[in-house]
């Protein structure tokens, strides 16, 4: 199991005392980069119903720790290694599933550094668009999976199809989406 | 393009079916190549595009649903502003002081699609509804019943009486008619009407608004009357009050002071305790009330009990002894089969003194017998939540998975939901399932409804209904007979590493728990399809508090 010293001992540290402005900087800061976050999160524990409590206590430890962010450095790399603790720390809390990755790979991928701009507003609108292409029933099981966040066996039984279904319909689903938004762009930007 | 078994693996990772071999193989592949991670991040960024997108159309519909939403007609709470609850989660633990950066806050409601938490906001009860003696609310929709929780707001009462009790410990007798609006818990506004109030010492500060004046308690019993024609009075029977607002000073009116306003003038009157209800005599009035309730739903119960398609009619009356066997009533019952309680224990049911079956611990629930297939099934149930956990609450489960097993229960979010198994004996993925609109919502705990799902293999339908109402149905697509042979009620027989064969997804591996957390007073099961009018009886009669039309039982004869 991977430990985090550093982050450990500033724990334990009494935070610095950060003026109204600073936190409000901090807090902004946050908001801003708040879809990328909860992106960066969700990629890492892969369970929906997680990301929301990582991302908050994300937030109030920030907010605790406004007076250690220096102006002008970067909030971003700063924010994601409390958003990767916290990852670990609730990961930790909870029985291993299969469906989770150990630390060390966890480690290994947030090292190597995630694109640095994760959607625009743009993307988001084409994808809109795109998901109007889909069949009706992949959309469907889009809609289950990634509006009202279920999982595949709950789909499954809720369509009546078996979870490898599932499965196969939201792996199409998902290069039928990335190619249309690519060429949508493409075609609104040449 | 990577190789296509990264791609593969990632797909299945993304979607949450990773087995352990796959994590393993994928593990390996993660920590070798960095090509590898880069493909990660690649669908990683298409994942997270997909769920942002789908947030903000979940949050547009949330939002639609607020204020679309058909109002059914029941008890309570239904009426109420009602919210999906993908995720309950615990409230804010620390630091939550921090949160009170304003600027922030703004931030967030101007952007709420980014908003981490939209789904927790809750109405905040401040009361609860502890007795009720013949009360008619102004409007039916309205209606409120024993044991419910009272959020801040306005209660019409018609004509008879209720006790609320304040979170901060205030009691009050509410006499109808009477307007009277909740504002927090230490204080309300009477429009009209008459009451009583019994204020503890943590209630200190108990508060009762009017248009003309308020009385503020300093740890006292006091009785507030505001007749829509004529004159104010407030009488105090122990303790000290302050009278605001009626005289340019606090007026402080003690033990067997009273007062009443005339034209702006305060005049001094006798105390008068018997021109206000007490705690006593409601309850007196309650029991009462309570009696001629439980006469009429006996009458009828025993009409249901001799339904000729009655397979299963439990209504938990009778010996509350030592017996842990609870007999079951319908006129088809297998001979000496009764169903056996585990765990779970007596306790009050729909009124004071109807026997209910309360589900607390993991362990509870009644396991029976049913032998045979049934081309149709009606279930229908009286029941009161106290929570909703994070999982499905079971109703009635069949232990099984074969073929033509039922399953009825309420759903994580709230949902009533009806299965059959379709596929093989044994086939985990054999389930088809129907679920209503979210019907259980943290307003709807400790509130007695009444819930029935109806299979009709004539139109091969699923039939939900809430109070008395339809609420949905679907096809199933059902060719065999229902079963449930060996079943349970509040829980299902699940072993350990099984949690997969129900089609009730886990979220982890110590995610096994079924059980019910709430009371049952009734439960039946039927071979033939009811109509929705018979189910509408079956509403009707076991209301809690509206007397019984006598028609009404005959019919059901």
């Amino acid at each position: 199991m991977l430990s985090y010293p550093h982050l450990a001992d500033t724990q334990l540290m009494p935070p610095a005392p950060a003026s109204p402005e600073q936190t409000a900087l901090v807090q902004s800061l946050f908001v801003q980069h708040l879809p990328a976050l909860r992106g960066f999160v969700l990629s890492l524990v892969s369970d929906f119903s997680l990301v929301d409590d990582i991302v908050q206590e994300t937030f109030l430890v920030i907010t605790a720790k406004a007076g250690t962010f220096q102006r002008g450095t970067n909030f971003r790399a700063w924010a994601w290694t409390i958003a990767r603790y916290k990852v670990l720390q609730t990961l930790e809390k909870h029985a291993p599933v299969p469906d989770r990755l150990a630390p060390e790979v966890l480690e290994a991928l947030a090292s190597q550094g995630e694109a640095e701009t994760w959607y625009s507003e743009e993307q988001i609108q084409h994808l809109a668009k795109c998901m109007e292409g889909l069949a009706p029933k992949a959309r469907e099981a889009v809609e289950l999976r990634y509006q009202q966040a279920h999982r595949p066996p709950e789909i499954a039984s809720r369509l009546g199809w078996t979870v490898e279904s599932v499965h196969v319909a939201l792996s199409r689903a998902r290069v039928f989406l990335r190619d249309c938004v690519t060429q949508r762009m493409l075609a609104a930007n040449p | 393009m990577s190789d296509e078994r990264t791609q593969l693996l990632l797909q299945r990772y993304f979607d949450q079916v990773l087995t352990a071999e796959e994590r393993s193989e994928l593990s390996t592949m993660l920590l070798a190549s960095s090509r590898a991670r880069t493909d990660f991040w690649e669908l990683a960024r298409w994942n997270a595009l997909i769920r942002q997108w789908g947030e903000a159309e979940w949050g547009r519909h949330d939002a639609e649903n607020l204020t679309l939403r058909p109002l059914p007609a029941v008890p309570g709470p239904q009426k109420k502003v009602q919210k999906i609850i993908p995720f309950p989660r615990p409230s804010w633990k620390v630091g939550v002081a921090t949160m009170a950066a304003a600027a922030v806050i703004a931030l967030f409601v101007s952007v709420p699609s980014l908003l981490p938490w939209k789904h927790k906001v809750q109405p905040v009860s401040v009361a609860v509804l502890t007795h009720s003696a013949d009360a008619v609310w102004a409007d039916s929709n309205e209606s409120r019943q024993r044991g419910e929780s009272l959020t801040p707001g306005w209660l019409h009462l018609k004509s008879g009486a209720v006790q609320i009790e304040f979170s901060r410990g205030a009691r009050v007798v509410l006499e109808g008619p009477a307007e009277f609006q909740l504002l927090t818990d230490n204080s309300a506004f009477l429009g009209s009407g008459k009451l009583r109030a019994q204020v503890p010492d943590p209630a200190h500060g108990f508060t009762v608004k009017t248009s003309a004046f308020a009385v503020v308690d300093y740890g006292t019993e006091f009785g507030c009357s505001l007749p829509i024609s004529g004159a104010p009075q407030i009488h105090v029977f122990n303790g000290l009050v302050g009278l605001q607002g009626a005289q340019p000073t606090e007026r402080k009116l003690r033990q067997n002071q009273a007062v009443e306003i005339v034209k702006d003038q305060v005049h001094d009157i006798p105390a008068r305790r018997d021109q206000f209800l007490s705690d006593e005599e409601l309850a007196k009035r309650e029991r009462a009330s309570v009696l001629g309730r439980l006469a009429a739903w006996h009458a009828a119960s025993q009409a249901l009990s001799e339904h000729p398609a009655a397979l299963v009619h439990l209504d938990f009356e009778g010996d509350r002894g030592w017996s842990r066997n609870i007999p079951n009533r319908a006129w088809r019952a297998v001979p000496g089969s009764p169903a056996s309680m585990v765990g779970c224990q007596f306790n009050d049911g729909r009124w004071p003194g109807k026997g209910a079956i309360e589900f607390t611990r993991p362990e509870d629930r009644l396991r029976l017998n049913l032998p045979g297939g049934y081309e149709s099934m009606t279930l229908l149930a009286w029941l009161r939540v106290d929570t909703l956990p994070d999982r499905p609450q079971s109703l009635v489960m069949a232990d099984g998975m074969g073929t033509g097993d039922v399953q009825w229960y309420i759903s994580r979010w709230g949902e009533l939901g009806f299965g059959v198994h379709i596929g093989k004996n044994g086939d985990p993925t054999g389930w088809r399932y129907h679920h209503s609109e979210p019907l259980f919502t943290p307003e709807t705990l400790g509130s007695w409804v009444c819930v029935a799902s109806v299979y009709d293999s004539a139109s091969d339908t699923v039939t939900h209904y809430f109070n008395g109402q339809a609420i949905g149905a679907d096809k199933l697509g059902v060719r065999a007979l229902l079963q449930l042979e060996t079943f349970e009620i509040g829980n299902w027989a699940l072993r350990d590493g099984e949690q997969w064969r129900a089609g009730i997804v886990p979220r982890s591996t110590s995610d096994s728990a079924r059980n019910l957390q709430g009371r049952i007073d009734e439960v039946a099961v039927l071979s033939a399809p009811l109509s929705a009018e018979e189910i509408r009886q079956f509403y009707e009669i076991g209301k809690i508090d509206q007397p019984a039309p006598t028609s009404l039982v005959k019919n059901l004869r």
